[in-house]
């Protein structure tokens, strides 16, 4: 028999199988101990001539180790969970090795954060939107009272692409934006990307995230922003976390405060700025300031995941090192 | 702003600690960054937030500390001996433009011995990290610290006829204290004589009237400057001093008077010298008053507060109170020259609640009903994605959002196509990114060797050069493609489970790139990464990679219907066959598909043997209403090979 095309046909054969049932009677077919058919071409061998012998042995176990290691392939692919290794897995069970980890992607700690973050004011009733990245000054400096040559703007370092548009240096820019085209009561969350205009170091980059927070009613006070700071930096830090709170300044909210929180017991740390809504912004945004007022808050992702996960250089949040992204 | 606790000492008295000090400036927000120890000294490091000028010098400090310590604030000590003698007029000062300098006072001071400080004065100055220059220098710097006014002396033999000051012309150049000769642009503030440039106003004096060892007579000139104009200047020279600092702010409207007394009473007692001319001053109103309606602070602040507290608060920090006898609810409260940082009753609100003590508010909770705006009713997409790419094995990244045009160019995108940023800080971050794959590549190539399957996928917006900027999500994978598009496919079926999956072009970018379209709309992309790009990016394995383009899907919601489970038995068939080896085996399985009672086809193997593939289908064949015979799924599978040997010229292998 024609050897080489014994191989191709019981190869095909092997292919067109989809069942390990199916499989295991092939096997035995060509390979079982009895009557495999292969098996039966190896009990011929003593009849044979030495030159045929020498001819017919080699080619025979080739023939043979091909179309185990075809067997075993086609197993594995059909069920790669148990097959032949079981055995041997079970064999050297030991319960004291670590796990092996769920093949699943990795989150983002950053990002991890930010959902986190919109799950604990989802349940205060606030929604989010993501914003533009590219903005005008109009709605980045001007509304919120950062007039054009106003110091204020020292502090927020500003790329720009020309006279007008610029790389948003806040998520403050939705404030406006947003309020322009929702009617109040609004509670939202704007999550996003900002940029400064800063030499790059450990918790210096061009590009972070931010995330804003605003609510905007008839009825709103000082009180209840510090309430629902309170409950947030609890909520994400756990009911013993410390706070406190002191008058700060930003162009766009009078008052004006800066929330700390004390780490690990013994320092302060500084972990957002907030404040009642200016009434001039609430007017800028087209609504009356006599009926409307409202608080914001803004904050960095990556800082509240610094604090926790006690990461020090921000750089390892956009370096996609795989070390670092498999660890949360 | 640096603050030696000795100098604030000098205007109020301080009964705690250091720390205990620093720490209620904090919580009445004063911000104490740190506290310095130099020898026996204490000096307070504090962040001044821009509207607060007054800050910007020791006795400002000292009245926030008087205010919430409660205690009183001391005067500051500008009693002068009453010149005697004739005094001559000051000299004149023409300013051709009002606005660029609204105030100011100056005054002639004859027969001063300029030479060092005492040890003292020099000293604080180098506390605050101000260097010693001479005694009638260190004065003018001493009182701005103290005052937060800057002030000027000039070498008054130095100066020639008339002075004038009126903003430069283009190309004008002054030559500054230290030795600069400086180009100006026009708009900035300049004084000069008949002659010459003798001061770069508001920013640095000039070297041709710098007070030095020889000068006898001075000139003490302390103004207020526009602000902006000087924040131009500062910005377009690059020069920033801490005169300009407090310049480009609000100073105090009645500071220059106060200034020019503590300055010339100091001058004359350790420089030696007498007033020598009338003092010129010019002020701009500085009166200003407000009705505050206390209702606000309930209002606002969610508290009340008491009547005698707010007037407390409020004349502590140098505002006049008065009470209006008919409206028993409203204050009149004139603000103080220094408090331009005052301009309505939410300003006064903010007063009071900080120094009242945010920390002893109640906490409450928002009161208003929940809002339902319309985004809550979009499906969330974004979510949605992000756990099933997780699932998928990719990990979630972020990457910048400007890169260098060197990786634009890595993954063949045009520089010239491309948004950039006008005053990028380094090549590094110069452009926003037109794609988010070059910098997934940057990640895949970072860490080859580390792992043998490397999958990213990003959110984040791309930008394009008429300034749309989508957001989208792009993902690539070491993984082989199928199980790529196995992962993108789960997507686009919640999506809409009849979506095809089409080529579209050879690109210049992928090898051959794919589509989900809905309609004219496509949702998502798929393609193979080009080698050479991989090896631009030093990567050696296959990379697929492809985006959903989120934006398209906001508006839709998931439609997607449960597949009702089977209630008779399947009947599987499987059917081996040589086709043509560039036929896409997809178009197999839609002929399988489209035969009678079939509920599912896959090709489960596929090789290629010479010019042709051989492609293994396994058909399950099912009734929804009753169990197939063997004869009946006989005649569909006959069916279902005659199409195939018609429709796709294959060869059917009987087994």
């Amino acid at each position: 028999m024609d050897l080489a095309k014994l191989k191709q046909q019981v190869i095909s054969e092997i292919q067109a199988v989809h069942t390990q049932d199916g499989l295991e009677s092939m096997r035995i077919k060509y390979l079982g101990r009895k009557q495999g058919l292969v098996t039966k071409l190896f009990e011929k061998i003593p009849s044979l001539s030495l030159v045929e012998k020498r001819k017919q042995v080699p080619a025979l176990n080739q023939l043979r180790s091909q179309l185990e290691k075809a067997f075993k392939d086609r197993e594995s692919l059909l069920n790669p969970q148990v097959g032949a290794t079981t055995e041997k897995k079970l064999a050297f069970f030991d319960a004291s090795l670590p796990g092996s980890p769920p093949q699943a992607g990795h989150s983002h700690p950053a990002l991890q954060i930010i959902e986190e973050i919109k799950e604990i004011f989802h349940y205060l009733g606030f929604g989010w939107v993501d914003g533009p990245e590219v903005e005008t000054d109009l709605y980045n400096f001007q509304k919120l009272r950062l007039y054009k040559d106003h110091p204020a703007r020292d502090t927020q370092q500003t790329y720009y692409l020309n006279e007008e548009l610029l790389l948003r240096t806040h998520t403050s820019n939705m404030q406006v934006r947003y309020l322009e085209s929702h009617k109040p009561p609004v509670r939202m969350l704007f999550p996003g990307r900002v940029f400064r205009r800063e030499a790059i170091d450990a918790t210096h980059l061009p590009d972070f995230l931010q995330i804003e927070g605003l609510l905007v009613d008839t009825e709103s006070s000082l009180t209840d922003l510090l309430g629902v700071i309170d409950f947030f930096l609890k909520r994400l830090f756990g009911e013993k976390t410390k706070t406190r709170v002191y008058g700060h300044h930003f162009p766009y909210t009078e008052p004006s405060i800066e929330v700390e929180l004390l780490y690990q017991g013994k320092k302060w740390l500084e972990i957002m700025g907030a404040g009642m809504v200016h009434p001039e912004v609430i007017r800028n945004a087209g609504l009356d300031a006599k009926k409307y007022r409202g608080w914001a808050f803004g904050m960095g992702p990556e800082r509240i995941a610094m604090l926790r996960y006690g990461i020090e250089d921000i750089r390892l949040f956009y370096n996609s090192d795989l070390e670092f992204l498999k660890q949360f | 702003m640096l603050a030696p606790l000795s100098w604030l000492k000098e205007f109020v008295k301080v009964s705690v600690s250091a720390e205990k000090l620093a720490e209620n400036l904090l919580l009445s927000g004063t911000k104490v960054e740190q506290i310095r120890r130099v020898g026996k000294e204490i000096v307070f490091d504090l962040e001044i937030t821009p509207n607060r000028p007054d800050t910007l010098g020791i006795y400002g400090i000292a009245r926030e500390i008087a205010t919430v310590q409660g205690s009183d604030l001391l005067p500051l000590d500008t009693d002068l001996l009453i010149p005697t003698g004739r005094l001559e007029s000051a000299p004149a000062l023409k300013i051709t433009d009002k606005k660029l300098c609204p105030s100011y006072t100056l005054g002639l001071l004859r027969s001063v011995r300029v030479k060092p400080s005492p040890t003292y004065l020099a000293e604080r100055l180098k506390l605050v990290g101000i260097r010693p220059v001479n005694n009638v220098v260190d004065i003018t710097n001493y009182v701005m610290w103290e005052t937060g006014q800057p002030l000027h002396a000039f070498d008054f033999d130095k100066i020639e006829g008339e002075l004038t000051l009126r903003a430069s012309k283009e190309g004008e150049q002054v030559r500054t204290l230290d030795g600069i000769s400086r180009k100006l642009s026009s708009g900035s503030i300049i004084i000069e004589d008949s002659r010459k440039l003798i001061d770069l106003a508001g920013l640095m004096g000039g070297e041709n009237s710098e007070i030095d060892e020889g000068t006898q007579n001075i000139l003490l000139h302390v103004p207020i400057y526009d602000p902006i104009a000087i924040r131009r200047t500062s910005q377009q020279t690059g020069l920033r001093t801490e005169s300009s600092n407090r310049f480009e702010k609000k100073l105090d409207r009645a500071g220059h008077i106060t200034a020019f007394e503590r300055a010339t009473k100091l001058i004359t007692e350790i420089a030696g010298g007498r007033v020598s001319s009338e003092t010129k001053s010019i002020s701009a109103p500085t009166k200003k008053s407000l009705i505050f309606d206390l209702g606000i602070l309930k209002e606002v602040l969610g508290i009340e507060v008491k009547l005698n507290q707010v007037v407390n608060i409020l004349s502590s920090l140098g505002f006049q109170v008065s009470l209006d006898p008919f409206q028993e609810n409203q204050l009149r409260v004139g603000v103080p020259s220094w408090r331009g940082d005052i301009e309505g009753a939410i300003d006064l609100t903010e007063e009071i609640g900080r120094i009242y003590g945010y920390n002893r508010f109640p906490k409450t909770l928002p009161k208003g009903a929940v809002p339902v705006q319309k985004e809550l009713y979009n499906f969330d997409w974004e979510k949605f994605i992000v756990q099933v790419f997780r699932e998928g094995g990719f990990n979630q990244t972020m990457t910048h959002t400007l890169l260098s045009k060197k990786t634009l160019e890595r993954a063949s995108l045009e520089p010239s196509q491309t948004l950039k940023v006008a005053n990028p800080m380094t090549e590094d971050f110069e452009f926003l990114r037109p794609s988010l794959y070059p910098e997934l590549l940057v990640a895949i190539s970072r860490n080859r060797g580390k792992d043998k399957i490397i999958s990213f996928f990003e959110i984040g917006r791309v930008f394009e050069k008429e300034v749309s900027q989508p957001k989208i999500v792009s993902f690539v994978s070491t993984k082989p493609f199928s199980q790529v598009k196995g992962v993108l496919e789960k997507v686009v079926k919640r999506i809409d489970p009849n979506l095809k999956f089409e080529k579209v072009e050879e690109t210049t970018t992928g090898i051959e790139r794919y589509s989900f379209d809905k309609g004219k709309l496509q949702l998502a992309e798929l393609s193979l990464v080009n080698p050479t790009i991989l090896k631009n990016f030093e990567i050696n394995q296959t990379v697929s990679a492809g985006s959903i383009f989120l934006e398209k899907l906001s508006d839709l919601q998931p439609n997607y219907l449960y597949q009702p489970l089977p209630k008779f038995p399947p009947v599987i068939e499987d059917l081996s066959m040589f086709v043509a080896s560039d036929l896409p085996a997809r178009k197999i399985l839609d002929i399988a598909w489209e035969g009678t009672a079939v509920s599912e086809a896959e090709v489960f193997d596929i090789f290629r043997e010479g010019n042709q593939k051989s492609v293994a289908v396994k058909i399950t064949f099912q009734a929804k209403d009753r169990t197939l015979t063997d004869k009946e799924v006989a005649v569909f599978r006959a069916k279902i090979e005659r199409n195939l040997e018609k429709k796709l010229l294959a060869k059917i292998r009987k087994a």
